[in-house]
């Protein structure tokens, strides 16, 4: 019997895409309410129990609901007061601005037989699948509610998810619906109470912007908004509070068949200068050092794991010079016009059942790293290697189809589709392979060691021009137990240096590490503190460090834009402003046992999240957990307020003094 | 049956003295062999002995008829740092006085305590919370150890360590690690008032002791008050041997 399925993805570009894919490109275009909504017709053979059916392909924007508190605590700020949020009825609706989209679901919902959820493969995704679902049942009780399983829109894998699809995974819907309860709640009751209580005191502060764009100042509180900032206040008061203190070394060189060979001291450093003083008497008493190891053994640089988003937007902020958000923009749009898989995911590798191979071959033509490929093809394939993280439901980022060099793309986007690719090949060939030898010689009572690589075989370097691997100068021979009398050997006087202030990469690393945030949402949180004025971003400046290998090579002729020649690094380091630094200090100063600022409660909420995807808990227990603690904390603060209007007076009013 | 005959002052002393312990003095162990509350029978010897290392550990060496008249101490000109090298030609009996980990900047250690103090430690980026654990008190040594941290202590650092040491004359003077040697630390991996036995042999160099495993037994042991101090006194020790900010 053939029927009418309607399908329904998350945005236009997925929806366009999926419907070019299943139609071979035979599709009608009709309009809806909405400008940027088209809803597509076609045929298409689902297989059983489905077979040849009436498709209207159409989508939403993003989420259709939008949670809101009752009348009664909607608009005054301050009566009822912001407790009250804790526990005041909110409202899940359609938002305003989405009503025609839900009409235009419910319309297409008539007469249909089943519903085919097309939404992006990942919580907010399944939630947003959910939306539709509820407003499809509103015009069709019978409807037949499925959800498409796929993580890239290449034809090939779009067809097999339409002719398999699964059911909607409650679990996850309940996760986000707790999140998005939990995030309004504790979101209006700090932003509201921060702003109504400090606003007196922001002086000049307390209005944002100039002109007609000039505002009241709110003072938005976000539980990972937060943390964000405290990592980033905590590493500003690291650097400006540190003390250099000197230390002692001892280095020793020999020169011998024309190479002065450096040995490094086995304490490296040492913070008293007497002892020093006294092992370095030693040395020079001993006069004759010996040979106590000498190791000569192959090594390897392996080569790197398989693409996550944070590894992505790490390598985005120090290889290409572009921001966290920018890579993720750019590759969002990669992948809606079918060129990379997914770019939310937390997998590092890849199902035995891929075939990655095809995906190399594909690569062939392309004039950069076509012949890489060939190779890799012709016999040099090596399977990746597996990282620990698999979420399950998306691969590894990695190109889908091959792109030209000179495609019809964004510099950004290009950029972002090469490290892709680059990656990729070089997850598919084989670890860099070099000889090391390592001589450890014992003067007087110390043990120095040197150190010597010959690179061998580059192997995946060849591909991935943002690491670097070189030969160090050959070291001479040296045989066990020999003798010999050290060129020299400098007692040396060095001094501690402050840490950087903290960088992009850094910061999404400690965010990653400390469960703040998803992939998914990291470069949100991390532009939303710069939004609220709490931090500034600037380009970091001189030879930090951060930009680890990154010139050189052929990585460089990849790298024009950007315009940070002058002596930046491309990376940029994040400076909380007064405000930032006024808002985390006085909540730590309040001496919580579990600090707002600090990324404890925003992890265990994560964890909860976790747990309900795994069945381990419900949302109702998530809720009434995570909404008593959060509301400890908000009575607690209330009753400290004042540490935390010292810390304005002295931050804010008298800028820091 | 009759009772074993009570143990004699010498039993106990060699008992001591072959588990590695300095030979006490007979008025510090006879409090212990002529216990007024074991009232009927003599505890064995065993039990005494460990009563005895026990009240030996927690001594301070340097008042009178804790060790032995005849107990080695440094020779006079020992922190000499003319002498270019020395070694000591008797076994010495010591307690640490202070400790300092050379391989970690003041700063460092400042701030490890001020994490500490907040109840925070970091594994690799992570940031732990530190459940308090309750203060070691030797009169509630039946206390379990905390289970509720999930997270394990960051592994104390392996110096090397620099340490002041006492002889039971009073005289002190500094040792180097220059060999790793095992149960040696800050607190409190190794207490202040810990016993020591520097080896017959052991290098002197410039006035500083070098130790290595062979020339040092690390006995263990705390002197409660003194350990107390260090520790409160430590972070503000540590602040003033900062150098002056110049900029």
């Amino acid at each position: 019997m053939p029927g009418k399925i309607l399908c329904v993805a998350e945005k236009p570009s997925i929806s366009k895409a999926v419907a070019g894919h299943l139609s071979g490109n035979q599709f009608t275009t009709s309009n809806t309410r909405v400008g940027y909504i088209k809803n597509y017709g076609f045929t298409f053979n689902f297989g059983p129990p489905w077979n040849d059916c009436q498709v209207v392909m159409t989508c939403v924007s993003g989420h259709l609901t939008d949670a809101q508190f009752d009348s009664e605590h909607d608009g005054n700020w301050e009566s009822p007061p912001p407790l009250a949020l804790f526990g005041a009825p909110v409202e899940v609706k359609v938002g305003k601005k989405k009503l025609d989209i839900a009409n235009n679901i419910q319309q297409q919902a008539c007469g249909a037989r089943a519903l085919f959820i097309w939404t992006d493969c990942d919580r907010e995704g399944e939630h947003i699948g959910n939306e539709v679902r509820n407003e499809a049942l509103k015009t069709n009780r019978q409807l037949v509610v499925k959800r498409a399983r796929f993580s890239n829109i290449e034809r090939a894998h779009v067809i097999q998810a339409a002719k398999n699809p699964i059911d909607l995974d409650e679990r996850q819907i309940q996760a986000v619906q707790a999140r998005i309860e939990l995030d309004i709640r504790i979101g209006f009751a700090f932003t509201r109470w921060l702003t109504i209580t400090l606003r007196p005191l922001l002086g000049n502060f307390a209005t944002a912007g100039t002109g007609d764009n000039e505002k009241k100042r709110i003072l938005s509180y976000g539980s990972c908004q937060f943390p964000t900032l405290g990592f980033v206040v905590d590493r500003y008061f690291r650097v400006k509070n540190f003390v250099p203190e000197p230390f002692w070394t001892i280095k020793v060189t020999h020169a011998r068949d024309d190479v002065i060979v450096n040995f490094s001291w086995k304490r490296a450093r040492l913070f008293d200068r007497a002892v020093v003083t006294i092992l370095f008497e030693r040395c020079i008493a001993a006069k004759l050092a010996s040979v106590t190891k000498v190791q000569e053994k192959p090594t390897k640089k392996w080569k790197p794991l398989p693409l996550t988003t944070v590894e992505l937007q790490k390598n985005a902020a120090r290889f290409l010079r572009m921001t966290s958000q920018d890579a993720m923009n750019h590759a969002e749009h990669l992948y809606q016009q079918g060129f990379i898989s997914y770019p939310r995911t937390e997998t590092d590798r890849f199902d035995k059942g891929m075939n990655l191979r095809a995906l190399v071959e594909k690569q062939m033509p392309d004039t950069r790293w076509g012949p890489f490929a060939q190779n890799l093809v012709n016999g040099g394939f090596q399977w990746p290697r597996e990282g620990r993280n698999d979420d399950k439901a998306h691969p590894p980022i990695h190109p889908v189809v091959h792109v030209a060099a000179n495609a019809a793309l964004s510099d950004g986007e290009k950029r972002v589709y090469e490290f892709v690719t680059r990656r990729f090949l070089a997850c598919c060939s084989e670890d860099a392979k070099g000889q090391a030898t390592d001589v450890e010689i014992l003067y007087g009572d110390e043990y120095f060691t040197a150190h010597g690589l010959v690179v061998i075989e580059r192997n995946y370097l060849d591909a991935y021009p943002y690491e670097n691997w070189n030969s160090s100068q050959t070291l001479p021979r040296f045989t066990v137990g020999e003798r010999f009398e050290p060129t020299e050997a400098m007692m040396n006087e060095g001094k501690t240096t402050a840490p950087d202030y903290l960088t992009e990469p850094d910061l999404l690393a400690l965010m990653d590490a400390n469960g703040i945030g998803t992939d998914a949402t990291m470069a949100e949180h991390i532009s939303k503190i710069q939004e609220r004025d709490y931090c500034r971003a600037r380009p970091k400046t001189g030879g930090g460090g951060a930009g680890r290998g990154a010139r050189g090579g052929r990585g460089a002729q990849a790298e024009r834009g950007g315009g940070g020649r002058g002596g930046t690094t491309g990376v940029q380091e994040f400076i909380p402003t007064f405000l930032g630094v006024a808002l985390i200090q006085g909540f730590e100063n309040m001496g919580f046992e579990i600090s707002l600022s600090k990324p404890f409660l925003r992890k265990e909420m994560e964890l909860r999240m976790k747990d309900i995807c795994d069945g381990r808990i419900t949302k109702d227990d998530m809720l009434r957990q995570s909404i008593g603690q959060y509301k400890n904390v908000f009575l607690e603060s209330g009753q400290k307020l004042d540490v935390l209007k010292t810390a304005f007076r002295r931050y804010v009013l008298n800028g820091g003094v | 049956m009759m009772n074993p005959p009570s143990p004699t002052l010498a039993q106990l002393t060699h008992a001591l003295t072959s588990s590695g312990l300095p030979t006490p003095a007979p008025s510090f162990l006879s409090p212990i062999l002529n216990s007024p509350n074991t009232s009927q029978r003599t505890p064995p010897l065993t039990s005494l002995v460990a009563t005895a290392r026990l009240r030996l550990l927690q001594s301070d060496i340097t008042h009178p008829g804790i060790l032995a008249s005849t107990t080695a101490t440094f020779p006079r000109n020992i922190s000499a740092a003319t002498v270019v090298s020395a070694s000591l030609s008797a076994d010495i009996p010591c307690q640490v006085l202070g400790v300092e980990d050379l391989s970690l900047s003041r700063w460092d250690v400042i701030c490890a305590l001020e994490s500490e103090r907040k109840g925070e430690t970091t594994k690799g980026r992570e940031v732990i919370r530190v459940l308090p654990t309750p203060p070691e008190d030797s009169t509630q040594a039946t206390q379990s150890p905390p289970t509720t941290s999930s997270s394990p202590a960051p592994s104390p650092s392996l110096g090397p360590f620099k340490i002041l040491l006492q002889d039971a004359a009073g005289q002190r003077v500094y040792a180097f690690e220059l060999r790793r040697v095992e149960k040696l630390g800050c607190p409190p991996v190794m207490n202040i008032g810990c016993k020591v036995v520097l080896r017959r042999g052991a290098k002197v160099a410039r006035g500083v002791v070098l130790l290595e495993p062979a020339t040092v037994v690390v006995l263990g042991g705390k002197m409660e008050g003194e350990d107390r101090k260090w520790r409160e006194g430590r972070e503000e020790r540590l602040r003033g041997g900062l150098p002056g900010r110049e900029d």
